[in-house]
Protein backbone atom coordinates (compact mmCIF):
# COMPACT_ATOMS: atom_id res chain seq x y z
CA UNK A 1 0.00 0.00 0.00
CA UNK A 2 1.21 3.52 -0.84
CA UNK A 3 1.28 5.71 1.78
CA UNK A 4 1.72 9.15 1.16
CA UNK A 5 3.91 11.03 3.62
CA UNK A 6 2.97 14.52 4.75
CA UNK A 7 5.70 16.58 6.81
CA UNK A 8 4.16 18.04 9.96
CA UNK A 9 2.80 21.19 8.74
CA UNK A 10 2.67 23.02 12.53
CA UNK A 11 5.97 22.50 12.82
CA UNK A 12 7.33 23.82 9.55
CA UNK A 13 4.89 26.62 9.90
CA UNK A 14 5.98 27.42 13.43
CA UNK A 15 10.42 27.38 11.72
CA UNK A 16 8.83 29.39 9.00
CA UNK A 17 7.32 32.41 11.37
CA UNK A 18 10.37 31.42 13.66
CA UNK A 19 12.52 32.56 10.72
CA UNK A 20 10.70 35.57 9.53
CA UNK A 21 11.01 36.90 13.26
CA UNK A 22 14.68 36.60 13.52
CA UNK A 23 14.53 38.15 9.59
CA UNK A 24 12.58 41.13 11.07
CA UNK A 25 15.11 41.66 13.73
CA UNK A 26 17.94 41.54 12.18
CA UNK A 27 16.85 43.69 9.32
CA UNK A 28 15.35 46.18 11.47
CA UNK A 29 18.99 45.71 13.61
CA UNK A 30 20.70 46.46 10.58
CA UNK A 31 18.29 49.74 10.08
CA UNK A 32 19.37 51.30 13.50
CA UNK A 33 23.16 50.38 13.71
CA UNK A 34 23.41 52.69 10.04
CA UNK A 35 21.15 55.53 11.89
CA UNK A 36 22.84 55.01 15.20
CA UNK A 37 26.74 54.87 12.78
CA UNK A 38 25.91 57.80 10.56
CA UNK A 39 24.09 60.26 12.89
CA UNK A 40 25.49 59.37 16.33
CA UNK A 41 28.87 58.08 16.13
CA UNK A 42 29.27 60.34 12.72
CA UNK A 43 31.08 57.36 11.08
CA UNK A 44 32.12 57.47 7.55
CA UNK A 45 30.30 55.83 4.94
CA UNK A 46 32.90 53.16 4.32
CA UNK A 47 32.81 52.08 8.30
CA UNK A 48 28.89 50.73 7.84
CA UNK A 49 28.82 50.70 4.16
CA UNK A 50 28.46 46.56 4.93
CA UNK A 51 25.57 47.27 6.71
CA UNK A 52 23.99 49.55 4.39
CA UNK A 53 23.93 47.80 1.45
CA UNK A 54 22.46 44.56 3.10
CA UNK A 55 19.59 46.35 4.04
CA UNK A 56 18.95 48.02 0.76
CA UNK A 57 19.58 44.31 -0.65
CA UNK A 58 17.49 42.92 1.92
CA UNK A 59 14.81 45.42 1.36
CA UNK A 60 14.94 44.89 -2.61
CA UNK A 61 14.73 41.13 -2.17
CA UNK A 62 11.82 41.34 -0.24
CA UNK A 63 9.91 43.60 -2.91
CA UNK A 64 10.76 41.57 -5.84
CA UNK A 65 9.47 38.43 -4.20
CA UNK A 66 6.77 40.26 -3.44
CA UNK A 67 5.96 41.47 -6.79
CA UNK A 68 7.38 37.99 -8.69
CA UNK A 69 4.42 35.95 -6.60
CA UNK A 70 1.49 38.12 -7.25
CA UNK A 71 1.19 39.77 -4.13
CA UNK A 72 -0.07 43.36 -4.65
CA UNK A 73 1.71 46.06 -2.64
CA UNK A 74 -0.18 49.34 -3.70
CA UNK A 75 -3.92 47.82 -4.18
CA UNK A 76 -6.21 49.27 -6.23
CA UNK A 77 -5.54 52.38 -9.06
CA UNK A 78 -6.46 55.19 -6.79
CA UNK A 79 -5.18 53.36 -3.32
CA UNK A 80 -1.78 53.02 -4.86
CA UNK A 81 -1.36 56.36 -6.47
CA UNK A 82 -2.39 57.74 -3.19
CA UNK A 83 0.64 55.60 -1.26
CA UNK A 84 3.02 56.70 -3.91
CA UNK A 85 2.15 60.37 -3.26
CA UNK A 86 1.65 60.22 0.84
CA UNK A 87 5.27 57.88 0.98
CA UNK A 88 7.02 60.49 -1.27
CA UNK A 89 5.48 63.44 0.94
CA UNK A 90 6.59 61.74 4.09
CA UNK A 91 10.00 61.02 2.81
CA UNK A 92 10.82 64.20 1.46
CA UNK A 93 9.43 65.67 5.06
CA UNK A 94 11.71 63.00 6.78
CA UNK A 95 15.15 63.41 5.07
CA UNK A 96 14.61 67.23 5.19
CA UNK A 97 13.88 67.09 8.96
CA UNK A 98 16.79 65.12 9.74
CA UNK A 99 19.48 66.60 7.17
CA UNK A 100 18.31 70.18 7.67
CA UNK A 101 18.52 69.75 11.98
CA UNK A 102 22.21 68.08 11.84
CA UNK A 103 23.23 70.64 9.04
CA UNK A 104 22.46 72.95 11.47
CA UNK A 105 23.70 71.74 14.18
CA UNK A 106 27.06 70.68 12.52
CA UNK A 107 27.68 74.19 10.90
CA UNK A 108 25.44 76.40 12.61
CA UNK A 109 22.65 78.94 11.85
CA UNK A 110 25.03 81.70 10.09
CA UNK A 111 27.01 79.34 7.98
CA UNK A 112 23.96 78.01 6.82
CA UNK A 113 22.43 81.78 5.65
CA UNK A 114 20.48 82.62 8.79
CA UNK A 115 16.71 81.44 9.23
CA UNK A 116 16.23 81.63 5.57
CA UNK A 117 18.76 79.92 4.40
CA UNK A 118 17.84 77.15 6.88
CA UNK A 119 14.57 77.04 5.28
CA UNK A 120 15.78 77.13 1.66
CA UNK A 121 17.56 74.18 2.33
CA UNK A 122 14.76 72.50 3.85
CA UNK A 123 12.51 73.38 0.91
CA UNK A 124 15.22 71.56 -1.71
CA UNK A 125 15.86 68.76 -0.15
CA UNK A 126 12.44 68.16 0.60
CA UNK A 127 11.61 68.47 -3.02
CA UNK A 128 14.45 66.58 -4.04
CA UNK A 129 14.01 63.77 -1.62
CA UNK A 130 10.24 63.61 -2.21
CA UNK A 131 10.78 63.97 -6.11
CA UNK A 132 14.07 60.90 -5.88
CA UNK A 133 11.27 58.61 -4.00
CA UNK A 134 8.36 59.60 -6.45
CA UNK A 135 10.98 58.34 -9.42
CA UNK A 136 11.69 54.68 -7.23
CA UNK A 137 8.09 54.39 -5.73
CA UNK A 138 6.30 55.16 -9.52
CA UNK A 139 8.86 52.58 -10.79
CA UNK A 140 7.76 50.25 -8.06
CA UNK A 141 3.91 50.98 -8.58
CA UNK A 142 4.09 50.36 -12.91
CA UNK A 143 6.00 46.90 -12.02
CA UNK A 144 3.66 45.97 -9.37
CA UNK A 145 0.68 47.03 -11.83
CA UNK A 146 2.16 45.20 -15.17
CA UNK A 147 2.53 41.93 -12.87
CA UNK A 148 -0.60 42.15 -11.37
CA UNK A 149 -2.22 42.82 -15.04
CA UNK A 150 -0.18 39.39 -15.99
CA UNK A 151 -1.82 37.52 -13.70
CA UNK A 152 -5.58 38.13 -13.83
CA UNK A 153 -5.02 37.86 -17.61
CA UNK A 154 -3.54 34.23 -17.12
CA UNK A 155 -5.75 33.19 -14.76
CA UNK A 156 -9.11 34.75 -15.92
CA UNK A 157 -11.39 32.01 -16.47
CA UNK A 158 -13.30 33.54 -19.55
CA UNK A 159 -15.87 31.84 -21.52
CA UNK A 160 -14.20 29.94 -24.67
CA UNK B 1 -11.46 28.04 18.25
CA UNK B 2 -13.79 25.33 19.38
CA UNK B 3 -12.92 21.53 20.54
CA UNK B 4 -12.82 18.95 17.89
CA UNK B 5 -14.68 16.51 19.67
CA UNK B 6 -16.29 14.52 16.17
CA UNK B 7 -12.56 13.80 15.33
CA UNK B 8 -11.63 12.55 18.79
CA UNK B 9 -14.85 10.31 19.16
CA UNK B 10 -13.83 9.00 15.26
CA UNK B 11 -10.38 8.58 16.35
CA UNK B 12 -11.46 6.33 19.17
CA UNK B 13 -14.22 4.26 17.54
CA UNK B 14 -11.36 3.87 15.20
CA UNK B 15 -9.34 2.19 18.20
CA UNK B 16 -6.50 4.52 17.44
CA UNK B 17 -4.64 7.02 20.07
CA UNK B 18 -3.20 10.24 18.98
CA UNK B 19 0.59 8.88 18.60
CA UNK B 20 -0.88 6.28 15.83
CA UNK B 21 -3.41 8.78 14.29
CA UNK B 22 -0.14 10.75 14.29
CA UNK B 23 1.86 8.19 12.92
CA UNK B 24 -0.46 7.58 9.84
CA UNK B 25 -1.17 10.81 8.98
CA UNK B 26 2.77 11.78 9.27
CA UNK B 27 2.73 14.63 11.68
CA UNK B 28 3.90 14.69 15.32
CA UNK B 29 1.21 13.85 18.50
CA UNK B 30 1.21 17.28 19.67
CA UNK B 31 -0.50 18.45 16.18
CA UNK B 32 -3.34 15.94 16.34
CA UNK B 33 -3.72 17.07 20.37
CA UNK B 34 -3.93 20.51 19.05
CA UNK B 35 -6.48 19.81 16.34
CA UNK B 36 -8.58 18.07 19.05
CA UNK B 37 -8.37 20.63 21.25
CA UNK B 38 -8.93 23.83 18.79
CA UNK B 39 -5.91 25.36 18.83
CA UNK B 40 -4.10 24.16 15.54
CA UNK B 41 -6.18 25.48 12.22
CA UNK B 42 -4.52 22.28 9.90
CA UNK B 43 -4.86 22.93 6.81
CA UNK B 44 -6.74 21.10 3.77
CA UNK B 45 -4.22 18.56 3.30
CA UNK B 46 -3.73 17.61 6.30
CA UNK B 47 -7.58 17.42 7.01
CA UNK B 48 -7.78 15.11 3.93
CA UNK B 49 -5.46 12.61 5.47
CA UNK B 50 -7.06 12.51 8.70
CA UNK B 51 -10.50 11.92 7.27
CA UNK B 52 -8.83 9.44 5.42
CA UNK B 53 -7.41 7.47 8.07
CA UNK B 54 -10.45 7.83 9.96
CA UNK B 55 -12.84 6.45 7.10
CA UNK B 56 -14.78 9.76 7.54
CA UNK B 57 -15.06 12.49 5.10
CA UNK B 58 -14.48 16.37 5.85
CA UNK B 59 -18.22 17.31 6.31
CA UNK B 60 -18.00 14.40 9.45
CA UNK B 61 -15.33 15.49 11.21
CA UNK B 62 -14.65 19.42 10.00
CA UNK B 63 -17.83 21.19 9.07
CA UNK B 64 -18.97 23.66 11.42
CA UNK B 65 -22.90 23.81 10.44
CA UNK B 66 -25.67 25.06 13.02
CA UNK B 67 -25.32 22.45 15.54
Amino acid sequence: MKREKIQDERIIFQKQKIGSDAFGIVFFGLLISVLLQQFVFEATFSQYAAEFILFVVAAIYIIVRNIMVGIDLFGDSAIGQKTVILNCIVTGITIAAITTTLNTINFGLEKMGGVSGVAMTAIITFVSGALITFIGFELLYLINKKRQKHLDDKYDDKEE
Amino acid sequence: MKKNMRMKIARMECDMSQEELAKKVGVTRQTIGLIEAGDYNPTLKLCIAICKALGKTLNDLFWEGEQ
